[in-house]
């Protein structure tokens, strides 16, 4: 059984070929070392922040940034940087929730669809057509919006609009992996379906699903704050990035401090993992 | 070639029935009795309804039916072009669509002419010149284009140009300094992510194996460049087109509540926040035409330029 696993030298290759550009690429390594931080703010989360996120203070109303608050206050004179900190587990956790269950039932999907082929391919495919045939945003806004807010509904609206490009990525790679030897051998010895999927097949589309949940990471954070800057998304007082700026964007006159942080970290996020996602995609490229 | 183009259109037929399947059920997803409102609505709003004519509309367009059949009855409306009226000023939404197009319309041109502009020299230069200081600010830029949120550039476009520099209006709508800020907001993400698609059909061009056949048989570069490499640029180029339209139709959601500008955008965000069901699903079935006949034009496009495709 073990000789027939054999998910080839690919993954190793890849692996190295990436290292290799994370300690001769400065921008790469940058990028490693903001994604890194900004997961460990999103696990440490309250315990980095240097105020309490919701101590309003009406006596520093709309305050500059100063040394002890480094991002400035909102107009309750909350402390800006605590709420972006806090904010941070909130657009991590969602954004890694749509990332799982979009990735889950893309590559459920591609799977079947690939494996099977037929009218069930046929079916699975059209189906994924029409779910492609709605614009993201528009889709997700109506669906988050009809809903109601809620994170479950944000949830729902953003899984939605994402799982197929999973599911069209693992159908290609399963349609030219499903002829291979080593998955007819499996197929002669008798070996149920389901274990020649999770073992024969999925291995050979991990590396390409990491790119693309790297990049759909960075798709799902810009999208849960556009639909918080819209107001369908997570709704304040929770220090969501996209209802920070929507908050700050009343306030662009006289406090422009309010719009420019937050901004700014959602960029800072979103920019490293696109550039993890790649630079990933370089290794793989350079592997095959 | 003909059979290609058939099938191509009805498998976008096809689409397009499923997306009206999904709006349908979108409504359903909807807390409260989301049908009987839109049903109100195509009679003239709330105001003038009063039990007994919400009882008769029930019966007459068969909201007690089974849910097929009533998907049915509000597809024949559909088909007619006729989306229902707003809930809230009571308008046919069809009207309020007319009115609000040509304005993203507008947006939407320029910002694809400017990025196109800006995206075909920066995505060619930096696809011959792979590897040149050119190609990694290229690629710099452009990743960071993509990361960018609009939501914020606009912000802090209006930041800058509106209220430090006073040199144009943050928002509304009047004369070409209105444009320039939403115009901008839009082109960035465009142009970047234009450029990098660019940038990677001319590397695989480069690298196809008629080109090193030439290049053998000692063609002078700039002849082949001109001839071949180009021109097998010309199907992807067609496709981005295609698509930035598309990707313009998402932009303007954020960037036309940003500068205030009347368009589609702004009414599906104004629709939504007021739960107007017709309204949202009218531009829900709106951008998802436009979409699948966007593609079906590309897929045809491509079949015209490469006879290889409708042989597949």
């Amino acid at each position: 059984m073990s000789a027939l696993h054999d998910p080839g030298p690919v993954d190793v290759r890849f692996a190295t070929d990436f290292f290799r550009r994370l300690r001769s690429n400065v921008l790469l390594a940058g990028a490693a070392a903001v994604a890194f931080l900004v997961t460990v703010v999103a696990l440490a989360g309250p315990a980095l922040a240097p105020h309490d996120p919701m101590q309003a203070d009406l006596s520093l109303s709309l305050a500059a940034p100063c040394r002890q608050y480094p991002m400035g206050n909102d107009a309750l004179g909350r402390c800006l940087l605590s709420r972006i900190i806090v904010g941070t587990r909130i657009s991590m956790a969602l954004g890694t929730a749509v990332v799982v269950f979009s990735c889950l039932s893309g590559v459920a999907v591609g799977l079947v669809s690939g494996y099977h082929g037929g009218l069930v391919d046929e079916l699975l495919m059209r189906v994924t057509d029409i779910f492609l045939s709605l614009p993201e945003m528009v889709a997700a806004m109506a669906i988050a919006g009809l809903m109601g807010p809620g994170t479950g509904n944000l949830l729902l609206a953003l899984s939605l609009t994402a799982w197929m490009r999973y599911a069209r990525l693992v159908r290609g790679i399963t349609l030219s992996v499903r002829g291979r030897s080593y998955v007819r051998a499996a197929q002669f010895a008798g070996v149920r379906t389901w274990c020649i999927l999770w073992r024969h097949i999925l291995p050979a589309c991990f590396p390409q699903v990491i790119v693309l949940a790297t990049v759909g990471l960075a798709k799902a954070v810009l999208a849960i704050s556009a639909l918080g800057f819209l107001g369908f998304g997570i709704q304040p007082p929770a220090p969501e990035w996209g209802a920070l700026l929507l908050e700050g964007r009343n306030y662009l006159l006289t406090a422009p401090h309010l719009s420019l942080y937050p901004g700014m970290v959602i960029m800072l996020c979103v920019l490293s993992f696109n550039i993890l996602g790649d630079a990933l995609r370089d290794s793989l490229d350079a592997g095959d | 070639m003909l059979k290609y183009v058939v099938r191509r259109t009805m498998c976008a037929g096809i689409v397009l029935f499923g997306a009206t399947l999904l709006t349908y059920a979108m409504m359903m997803l909807a807390p409260g009795d989301a049908a009987l409102e839109v049903a109100i609505a195509r009679y003239g709003g709330r105001t003038l309804v009063d039990r007994d004519t919400i009882h008769w509309i029930r019966k007459k367009e068969g909201l007690d039916d089974p849910l097929h059949l009533q998907y049915l009855h509000w597809l024949q409306h559909v088909v007619r072009l006729d989306l229902g009226n707003s809930l809230v000023d009571e308008e046919p939404v069809l009207d309020l669509i007319r009115t609000r197009l040509p304005r993203t319309a507008q947006l939407a041109g320029a910002a694809v002419v400017l990025s196109l502009l800006f995206s075909i020299p920066v995505g060619l230069l930096a696809g011959m010149r792979q590897g040149s200081w050119l190609d990694s600010l290229g690629c710099a830029l452009s990743v960071v284009g993509i990361s960018m949120p609009n939501y914020w550039l606009g912000l802090l476009l209006i930041l800058v140009f509106s209220v430090q520099l006073h040199w144009l209006p943050g928002f509304g709508r009047g004369d070409w300094r209105h444009m320039v800020l939403p115009v901008l907001t839009l082109a960035t993400a465009l142009t970047a992510y234009t450029a990098r698609v660019l940038r990677s059909a001319v590397i695989e061009a480069l690298q196809s194996e008629h080109l090193l056949a030439l290049r053998a048989r000692g063609v002078d570069s700039r002849l082949t460049l001109g001839r071949h490499v180009l021109r097998s640029c010309l199907i992807p180029v067609g496709t981005i087109v295609a698509l930035e339209f598309g990707m313009v139709l998402e932009g303007a959601v954020i960037t036309e509540t940003i500068f205030a500008w009347p368009g589609i955008g702004d009414l599906l965000v104004t629709a939504v926040g007021n739960r107007d069901y017709p309204l949202i699903q009218g531009l829900v079935l709106l951008s998802a035409t436009t979409f699948v006949v966007l593609n079906l034009l590309v897929d045809i496009g491509y079949c015209l330029l490469d006879p290889r495709v409708s042989l597949s």
